[in-house]
């Protein structure tokens, strides 16, 4: 569309034609550009939301069948690969500011095959070494690690040679919920007393998995679920103290209290009753320090003699629930899971983060989503 | 051909394409959907699912619906949020620049607030405003879950 279209044009009027062509040309590859600018952002448009659509279809494949008696976390995982991708980063040891488990190098022996442990408890303050003197857990007591670890320290820590341990332990160490089918024959409560009454190390035999998804998760709808009988009768004891009959946790639990009580099936206080060495929560009179301490007083209980003073004594273990209980956090519905399980997106999923951790290493997700929000009300 | 003709085809191309590719792209995202009262409409992004489900199940579900307390009343102003709202969700959601979890905008927390008085008005009219000073009351603070939880 240049002069040469039109060579018998006159030579003046050629010229007035060519410069308004020029324009016209001008024109049309302005409107070509504007028109490019449009239909790309517009096909870019159509696209993210193709994508974005994409991302809400099939919220999760089921790959395999899952039922009662999957143990291992990985089968799980084949269904739920972001949560079992989180579970998996229970192995993470990062220090905090105020705690946290630190990595330290050791050299693994026959009896202790353990390349990393955490810093020792007894090294940083060795005044625990007298406190507990004459108790187990001053031989060897370090920081504790993640989910992943809690198999493998209890199974190869230095207490297990100065002290014969029950089976009673594995309630809490390892995933028991298929072990006390078998042991009871589909009567977890049964085999939970079978379990009890084994040596550790014949106990020890019959787990193989740290805590996994079956621990906590119905495999039909999973739905969260109490599958720790000493957790059942402690709340239910509890429950009990407060003028409420019969709880059944696995019930009557709403789903938030839930997202507390299967943490609180082993991160609290316990005791091994009687020479059965059943596993019993102290709440019959309620979770504060001196109902407990009016639950042992009762029952004579006494974790152990001091060697050095001749005291009985009694060691809290791991009250995280009972604390919890007591503080602002319970007292305004928030469960474990809301701070050490947060939500986070993946995609068009909102899921709660398996990596069970520190709140400070997961400030934002763990902690901002509640305060910032107090704030601006 | 004249000039004039080839500006006319291309210029009728670029229209066509434009609203060839704009309307495809409408009807693809459900566009006329948000024209609607329909709460389903609110949840076409799956960044909703959450909220959409928690109203399913909320005591709110079969009295009042997503625009019921997230517009103001008013045809004009009813509108006009939802035009606004919409931009800004569409544009947040389009470039993935939004804050995570998801906060409530001031004026979207007034129009809620607002509208909770709308039908309770006159079972809250003795507990507000009777201390001289004292702020205006928040129904949501305490009934966080009437609507959604999430």
């Amino acid at each position: 569309m240049d002069e040469k279209e039109n060579p018998s044009v006159p030579n003046g009027i050629a010229e007035g034609t060519a410069s308004r062509r020029s324009r016209s040309l001008r024109l049309i590859l302005l409107a070509a550009l504007i028109a490019i600018v449009v239909a790309v952002g517009g096909v870019m448009l159509l696209v993210n939301i193709l994508e974005r659509k994409q991302e809400a279809r099939n919220p999760f494949y089921r790959v395999v069948e899952l039922t009662d008696d999957t143990e291992d976390p990985a089968v799980w995982g084949k269904n739920f690969p972001m949560q079992y991708d989180g579970y998996l980063r229970t192995v993470d040891q990062v220090r905090t500011r105020y705690g946290g488990s630190e990595a330290v190098p050791r050299t693994p022996t026959q009896a202790d095959p353990r390349s990393l442990v955490t810093q020792s408890k007894l090294e940083e303050d060795p005044r625990l070494k007298t406190i507990w003197a004459g108790y187990a857990f001053s031989k060897d007591f370090r920081e504790e690690r993640g989910h992943a670890f809690m198999l493998d320290d209890q199974t190869f820590t230095e207490r297990q040679q100065v002290a014969k341990q029950p089976g009673t332990c594995l309630n809490c160490h390892a995933s028991v919920y298929v072990t006390y089918k078998k042991l009871g024959n589909g009567d977890i409560f049964a085999g939970f007393e079978k379990l009890n009454q084994m040596p550790y190390f014949d106990a020890r035999e019959t787990v193989t998995h740290p805590v996994a998804c079956i621990d906590c998760h119905d495999s039909s709808t999973m739905q969260l679920r109490v599958t720790r009988p000493a957790f059942m009768e402690g709340i239910r004891a509890l429950k009990e103290s407060q003028g409420i009959k019969d709880y059944d946790v696995n019930k009557q639990a709403t789903r938030q209290e839930m997202r507390a009580y299967v943490c609180g099936q082993c991160h609290d206080e316990y005791h091994f009753k009687g020479s059965e060495k059943r596993l019993v929560y102290p709440w019959s009179k309620g979770l504060k320090v001196d109902d407990i301490m009016a639950f042992y007083d009762e029952a004579k209980f006494k974790d152990w003699v001091h060697a050095d003073t001749g005291a009985e004594v009694l060691k809290a273990q791991h009250p995280e629930f009972e604390m919890w209980n007591q503080g602002i956090h319970a007292r305004s519905g928030v469960a474990c899971a809301d701070c050490h399980m947060p939500y986070k997106r993946e995609g068009a999923l909102k899921i709660s983060d398996h990596h069970v951790r520190s709140l400070l290493l997961n400030i934002n997700r763990a902690c901002r989503r509640v305060i910032s929000g107090l704030k601006k009300n | 051909m004249s000039l004039r003709t080839i500006q006319g085809i291309l210029l009728g191309v670029s229209i066509g394409l434009a609203v060839g590719i704009g309307g495809y792209t409408f009807i693809y995202a459900k566009g006329y959907s948000y024209l609607t009262n329909d709460p389903a409409a609110c949840a076409n992004c799956h960044i909703m699912s959450e909220h959409y489900a928690g109203w399913v199940k909320s005591s709110h579900r079969a009295v009042a619906v997503c625009n019921d307390c997230h517009t103001p009343p008013g045809f004009i102003a009813k509108y006009a949020t939802k035009a606004s709202n919409g931009f800004w969700h569409s544009y947040g959601f389009t470039t993935g620049r939004f804050p995570e979890p998801l906060q409530i905008t001031p004026r979207n927390l007034e129009v809620a607030e607002l509208a909770c008085r709308k039908c309770h008005q006159e079972i809250v009219e003795a507990i507000e405003g009777t201390h001289e000073g004292a702020k205006q009351l928040s129904c949501i603070r305490c009934h966080k879950s009437v609507g959604h939880l999430e």
